[in-house]
């Protein structure tokens, strides 16, 4: 039977690839700063260069990704009223609030690495304290979305999951990555004896990258599982993501952000550890800025996809 | 005695689907011309001769349990004692998130300078016979030349740009004891409004003659616009 529905509404993106860059940034910068914190706590002063580069990266990272909200907001000067309108219902309150917090406490943690001390005992208690607020951070830039019960592609359990592993994988790619780039620029990268510390340091970061990229997998496998099988809007919100932001969602966040690395590192593994340091470098890199690119996208596809207008269920 | 819940309920077999609530909605609360405080689904449905057409008015549902109050970072969003979902402008932040989370699309936001869609200030619609914007605001004070003045009672008259705007129920009417404007024009008297927690109210009586139906129930946003006699 023919049915044609017209209901005109102020139709979206509401939320645009400022937004995404928010999650993006935002996520990456909690990864970091709970990468250089565990590092650091874990391994005591032995990946201290790596830590330094992480906890400078993280205060810029959640930097930027606020500010890029706020350019998105259209009265973003009121944004203290978070501060005294309480909704703890709203997952962007907490954001409001801690977000900001963390920004501030992430800096301080940052400045403390300056100097060459291995180990300080400020620093560590520090980093300690801002878990828990790194945590709330994360948690709000997961569920951001996914509370939004108007909008079937995002209200899923692994929603909240893919987000939260989103920000290991990136956290951590974005920190190697940036730290070959800070070896490259010190010329240490020339140096035979650096790069295979390096390489040394870096089986252990691997091994977690490769077990959060497979969780990753999973659970958009999950996610996909639970939207085609579900009712009859999860059907049409997936339909409609595919129609919009499939291609983007598909190649560039499954293929290029979780298969490819996971092919190279299984490459990487597979040529030798020893005999090939220099191509190990280039595959890191590499590595690190496909997660990055399709980190990025992942995030950009599920907001625009889940925006897309659904078609119209007059249900009674 | 219970607090009130105002609602409404709106008579689907009544409604001759003539938008008189549109219009009137729009000029009792400054609404910008691509905005619809007030609004309509129209659906057809089915081949001639063995056709379907509907008309449904859709508003914001001033839901017991709205997701925009409950995803609003300020608390702009809020409910009243009389159980309406009101927006404080001057908490607005201009999120968005209560767009995002309103099921229904009633919620609209001036991503832009609102009202830009009326002629330019310098010309008259008609030269020499109309008088230009510009003169109709020296000579009323009124930002506009369809403004009504009352709405500024409870809300800013004309929303400024960056925040969000909805359907108030005319609170600025009811606080005088007035209908909601929609409802006072409806000519097919389709629009029963009134408080639901009163056993003699108008909805109330008409939803002991009707059972009621609520646009989608699935997302549990328990609405309080409820429509009866759907055909």
């Amino acid at each position: 039977m023919n049915t044609e529905i017209i209901y005109e509404i102020q139709s979206g993106p509401y939320w645009d690839w400022r937004v995404a860059l928010d999650l993006f940034l935002g996520g990456a910068g909690v990864g970091a700063l709970l990468f250089a914190v565990l590092l650091d706590e874990r391994f005591k002063g032995k990946y201290q260069r790596i830590c330094r580069t992480a906890a400078w990266l993280a205060p810029l990272l959640v930097g930027s990704g606020l500010l890029l909200v706020m350019l998105k907001m259209g009265r973003p000067f009121h944004l203290f009223l978070a501060y005294t309108n309480f909704n703890p219902a709203s997952p962007l309150w907490w954001g409001g609030v801690f977000q900001p917090l963390m920004l501030v406490g992430a800096f301080v943690y940052a400045m403390k690495w300056r100097g060459d001390h291995a180990q300080d005992a400020g620093r560590t208690w520090l980093g300690r304290l801002l878990v828990p607020l790194a945590v709330i951070v994360g948690a709000y830039h997961g569920m951001l979305l996914s509370v939004i019960v108007a909008r079937p592609l995002w209200n899923t359990g692994p929603t909240v999951v893919a987000a939260m592993l989103g920000f290991a994988s990136t956290g951590i790619a974005v920190v190697m990555l940036v730290h070959l780039i800070r070896m490259k620029l010190a010329g240490r990268l020339a140096d035979e004896g650096h790069v295979a510390h390096f390489l040394d340091d870096m089986l252990v970061v691997r091994n977690i990258l490769v077990a959060v990229l497979l969780l990753q997998l999973g659970t958009f496998f999950l996610w996909w599982l639970s939207l085609k099988f579900g009712a009859l809007q999860d059907q049409q919100a997936l339909a409609v993501a595919n129609e919009i932001s499939g291609p983007m969602f598909w190649w560039l966040g499954i293929g290029v952000g979780l298969i490819l690395p996971l092919v190279l590192g299984a490459i990487a593994v597979w040529l030798g550890e020893a005999a090939h340091r220099r191509l190990q470098v280039g595959v890191i890199g590499l590595t690190c800025s496909l997660i990055l690119l399709g980190g990025f996208f992942f995030r950009l596809a599920v907001l625009l996809g889940g925006q897309e207008d659904l078609p119209v269920n007059i249900t009674f | 005695m219970a607090k009130k819940q105002y609602s409404m309920v709106i008579d689907l077999h009544a409604c001759v689907g003539c938008a008189a609530c549109d219009i009137a909605c729009k000029r009792e609360n400054n609404v910008p011309a691509d905005f619809a405080w007030s609004n309509h689904i129209i659906q057809t449905e089915g081949t001639f001769p063995n056709v379907k057409y509907r008309h449904i008015p859709t508003m914001c549902n001033h839901c017991s349990n709205a997701p925009c109050v409950a995803n609003c970072p300020t608390t702009a969003m809020h409910k009243t004692e009389d159980g309406l979902t009101m927006l404080d402008a001057d908490k607005c932040i201009g999120c968005r998130a209560c767009q995002l989370a309103c099921p229904y699309g009633v919620i609209y936001f001036n991503e832009h300078e609102p009202h830009q869609d009326t002629p330019a200030d310098k010309a008259p619609v008609i030269p020499g016979c109309t008088a230009t914007l510009e003169e109709v605001r020296a000579k009323t004070g009124v930002p506009l030349p369809y403004y009504n003045p009352a709405r500024a009672e409870t809300i800013p008259g004309v929303r400024p740009k960056g925040v969000a705007e909805k359907c108030t129920m005319c609170d600025h009417r009811l606080a005088k004891g007035d209908m909601p404007a929609c409802v006072e024009a409806c000519p097919a008297g389709a629009r029963i409004f009134g408080d639901m927690n009163d056993p003699q109210s108008d909805p109330r009586k008409a939803l002991d003659k009707h059972a009621p139906s609520v646009l989608r129930p699935e997302k549990g946003t328990r609405p309080n616009v409820l429509y009866i006699r759907e055909f």
